[in-house]
């Protein structure tokens, strides 16, 4: 198992894992987000392909108000 | 019609999208506003609430140019991430780049700001930097190729109006071929008419509208005040002076004794 850290939340992860697949987990709703993972942006064309490692600190952002 | 970047634009109101008391008058003061671009922003969601994408079909039905904005963003790591993620999501090259330096009045950060610009830059984007009216700032932001700047008015949220009207000016006339904005810190239309009249080629605002006892109301005042200053920056204004001079002819005036 790893521990990684969506949104400053606690998660725990089987070992190995894609964040694809972290991400059938987690079922946020729709396409409408956008993912970093250690401040480094991923884009959705590499979700399948990036290993999530222990201690990995996941963004999950959505749309939101804005001025 | 203007041009912004590569659109073509009617209204030189550009107009944010929090802070109003619910969705529906947002959307209908945006409507009122006639505004051609809104802004935005992205935020951290639980997965699975779903309140962030109940916006974004709000908004999209709205069916404006939409401005992500890197809001909050304190590094130039941060504004650079957050700016790559607006673009995937929103599928604009966009990106209100804002690069916080002081937490007190939320000034922008010119440092951070002008390393950022030249990255995202060099990655594709199209800048429209947050910026404070220094010329010699906004001179380094146009050589590291933004067409377009966006000085404040005044600190987020204050509805000052122009409080350096003298920067704000020297700006317009130092740099006549880049898009100006004035952006931030406008509470009053009259503000925005100010910012026309001086040459500038649009406003962005947000609060003076949200937060505004009829937000909807207000937007069209908002849209009504652009106008009427751009026309006046047409027109010419009429230049300043100390002394008096009657506006009535002096010729056949009653009463006058030599």
């Amino acid at each position: 198992m790893i521990t990684v850290w969506l949104n400053n939340e606690q998660k725990q992860l089987q070992d190995p894992i894609c964040l694809a697949e972290a991400l059938t987990q987690w079922q946020p709703s729709g396409k409408g987000f956008a993912i970093a993972i250690n401040e480094v942006f991923v884009s959705r064309s590499n979700y399948a392909v990036t290993s999530l490692r222990d201690g990995d600190h996941i963004e999950l952002l959505v749309p939101m108000q804005g001025g | 019609m203007w041009q912004l970047a590569d659109q073509t634009l009617e209204s030189r109101l550009l107009i944010g999208s929090a802070l109003y008391p619910s969705p529906s008058i947002m959307q209908d003061a945006i409507r009122a506003s006639g505004a051609g671009v809104v802004t935005l922003s992205l935020r951290r969601q639980n997965p699975g609430a779903g309140g962030g994408n109940d916006f974004w079909a709000l908004l999209r039905e709205l069916d404006l140019h939409l401005l992500p904005n890197t809001a909050g963003c304190h590094s130039v790591k941060e504004a650079i991430t957050t700016a790559q993620m607006a673009r995937e999501l929103f599928d604009t090259r966009w990106i209100k780049l804002e690069v916080i330096g002081d937490e007190y009045n939320l000034q922008p950060d010119p440092f951070g700001l002008l390393e950022a610009t030249r990255e995202l830059i060099s990655q594709g984007f199209e800048v429209f930097p947050y910026c404070t009216d220094d010329l010699v700032l906004c001179e380094k932001l146009v050589d590291a190729g933004c067409r377009i700047l966006m000085p404040w008015g005044a600190p987020i949220g204050t509805g000052k109006g122009l409080i350096n009207p003298y920067a704000l000016n020297t700006l317009r006339q130092r740099l006549p071929d880049i898009t100006l904005i004035v952006d931030a810190g406008i509470g009053a239309p009259s503000h925005a008419a100010q910012a026309l009249e001086m040459g500038y080629d649009g406003v962005l605002l947000n609060t003076a509208v949200a937060q505004a006892s009829d937000p909807v109301t207000m937007a069209r005042a908002f849209k009504h005040a652009v106008s009427a200053g751009r026309l006046a920056y047409e027109a010419g204004v009429m230049p300043a002076r100390d002394m008096a001079r009657p506006s009535t002819p002096v010729l056949g005036t009653p009463f006058w004794k030599p």
